[in-house]
């Protein structure tokens, strides 16, 4: 045997690892010392070029003391990020297919028992048409899934148990949710149609709020927020397009309760369905570790930003870069954009858009009720003492390098006049 | 060169997968491979880490939007070409967007840059590199160390076949066996992340 070379089907099992074990004892033996057994394994194993690729594309790699390979560079980028970036427009021939002929040649068309007037938006998740309730006689948003989304089963279902969670809350600070359907045809949300617009548009028309506005919209944030919260609810998309105002009256309203989570399901990250920008997620979000409801606090601390200085706190040309801010920096502080922010504002603003959940306030109705007390100071300095806010760390640590620079100034002076 | 001698034919169906946004493991890998590949070809071109990984975001975020209606025809270039066409395009203009120095610099740069075939050889270049790396990196753990070990030092850190047996008390046929065992695994893992030649992208092992 020895001498005889060892068949082919041998060789390949034995690199299968499927040879019977005496069987290889024999091919081992004779593959000590049979350079021609040798090279016709590892041929088998991939042919010459092979072996010279390798080589060449692995040569310089630095591998650990234990032989391990370096970990990939941190790939700043998450997949679910990069595809949402990817928005197509929805035709209006798939927009017509959306809808049943309308009664009215002025209208768009039908669903079910709502008259469609017209397309007033496109979000991550399809389309958003102003409609009207004929037997109720009241005017309704109707979201219409895109069909792409329509079309994947848990994508659809998972769509209607956040909207039917969110139906649930009823406060005067949540854009009530009438209907919800989720037949696979065309999966819809109709809620109550805000007559206005979203802080977002607000702001960018007429510039940030003043500070007692803001203060006055966030107490109305937290306050909804805190009802949805205590049914368990996580909003988990926060921003100012997603807070409404309405015309004539400084009420505001939070909508799409959960659907971000909807349309971020992995399932159902089907090309451009997404609304896009992550400027608004907190680290936790966009690190994939869980997210509670302080996530949202994050969020409600990035809305007080940009409406206090109509800028968002953290921003990039590109959402890999917006998402590495969120996670490593420190956003400027709204006073140094906007002076008139009080400093006691801009420290709340601080203490929600902390990195570390545990350093944000813990509850919406902690938050609520520390503006109310500031929202009363303001408007009577005299008969109400401004609520104490802790300072955050990076607050912090620029106070003691004050106080450092002071001592050692003293110190220096006490030295010369010595 | 043997890389190019192997430039494969473009098939379709790693393509296709790529223009199911759903398919998240192939784009997972899509970008675990290219992003590195991108980045480092941005680097060489002095931008500094920050900008290159904004210039990859570009360029996936680019891929991602226009894959639908890439031609996987190979007539009219491969995958790869493609890739690194949009990859030179995004570093010119990061330079022209961001560009503090003077013009005339700036325009020599560019047109470094837009050296079309320095690019494709360049780009093809640090792609199989990535692939390696990445290849190896999904073998590795599924070998016991002394196998990685004898493949490590013989194949790639070009240790005789001899030393490493003694080195880590087995036999030479028992070197020759591992590292074969892990070079077959590793070709087949190179050959399936082929986004031009492969068709048969083998998820299940």
């Amino acid at each position: 045997m020895n001498n005889k070379h060892c068949p082919t089907d041998s060789l390949s099992m034995l690199i299968k690892n499927e040879l019977p074990s005496e069987e290889s004892d024999q091919v081992l033996s004779h593959l000590e010392e049979c350079s021609t057994c040798q090279h016709e394994l590892e041929t088998l194993s991939a042919d010459a070029t092979w072996w010279e690729r390798t080589t060449r594309n692995l040569a310089g790699v630095a591998v650990d003391e234990s032989g391990l390979l370096p970990e990939p560079n941190s790939t700043v980028s998450s997949v679910e990020v990069l595809l949402e970036a990817v928005r197509p427009e929805v035709s209006s021939h798939s927009l017509s297919a959306m809808l049943e002929p309308p009664t009215h040649p002025e209208l768009l068309g039908r669903i079910d028992e709502f008259e469609i007037e017209e397309k007033i938006g496109q979000g991550g998740m399809g389309v958003v048409f102003r409609g009207f309730d004929r037997r109720l006689n009241r005017p309704v948003a109707v979201k219409v899934m895109a069909p792409h989304l329509g079309a994947n089963g848990v994508a659809r279902k998972r769509f209607a148990r956040e909207a039917q969670a969110a139906a649930a809350v009823v406060h005067p600070h949540v854009v009530p949710i009438y209907r919800v359907n989720s037949s696979p045809e065309r999966p819809y949300i109709a809620m109550a149609l805000v007559d206005g617009r979203s802080l977002q548009d607000h702001v960018s028309l007429n510039g940030p709020l003043e500070a007692i506005d803001v203060v006055r919209v966030s107490i109305q944030i937290a306050d909804g927020l805190a009802a949805a919260h205590r049914q368990g609810l996580i909003h988990r998309d926060m921003k100012p397009a997603n807070i409404l105002m309405e015309k004539d009256v400084r009420r505001v309203m939070i909508t799409d309760f959960g659907l971000a989570r909807a349309v971020n399901d992995v399932a159902m990250t089907q090309s451009g369905c997404l609304a896009g920008t992550p400027n608004y997620m907190s680290p936790e979000q966009v690190t994939d570790v869980d997210v509670d409801h302080r996530s949202d606090l994050f969020g409600v601390g990035g809305v007080m930003y940009f409406i206090a200085t109509g800028r968002e706190p953290f921003r990039s040309e590109s959402a890999f870069a917006v998402i590495n801010r969120i996670i490593r920096e420190i956003p400027r502080p709204a006073r140094s954009i906007n002076a008139e922010i009080p400093e006691t504002l801009d420290r709340i603003i601080n203490r929600l858009l902390e990195k570390n959940p545990a350093d944000r306030f813990q509850s919406a109705d902690e938050l609520q009720l520390l503006l109310t007390d500031y929202l009363a100071h303001l408007q009577d300095p005299k008969r109400h003492a401004e609520p104490a806010v802790k300072a955050t760390r990076s607050e912090r640590n620029k106070v003691y390098k004050r106080i450092a620079f002071g001592l050692v100034a003293v110190g220096l002076l006490l030295t010369y006049m010595l | 060169m043997p890389h190019t001698d192997q430039a494969p034919q473009t098939r379709a169906s790693l393509i296709l997968r790529l223009r199911n946004p759903d398919d998240l493991r192939t784009w997972q890998e899509f970008v675990e491979i290219y992003q590195p590949v991108i980045c480092s070809l941005a680097r060489k071109r002095g931008l500094q880490v920050a900008d290159a990984d904004d210039v990859t975001q570009e360029v996936l975020t680019r891929v991602a939007r226009s894959i639908e209606n890439w031609d996987p025809d190979p007539e009219k270039g491969s995958f790869r070409a493609w890739l690194g066409t949009i990859t030179r395009n995004m570093v010119v203009q990061f330079f022209r967007n961001n560009s503090r120095r003077p013009v005339s610099g700036i325009d020599s740069q560019i047109e470094g840059i837009a050296d079309d075939s320095m690019q494709v050889q360049e780009f093809d270049i640090e792609r199989e590199r990535q692939v390696f790396l990445w290849a190896a990196r999904k073998v590795q753990p599924r070998f016991e160390p002394k196998t990685w070990h004898a493949f490590w030092s013989t194949a790639v850190d070009g240790k005789d076949v001899s030393s490493v047996a003694v080195q880590l008390g087995i036999t030479n046929a028992q070197v020759y066996v591992c590292r074969s065992r892990v070079m077959s695994l590793l070709k087949q893992t190179v050959e399936r992340t082929d986004f031009d030649s492969c068709d048969d992208w083998g998820h299940d092992e």
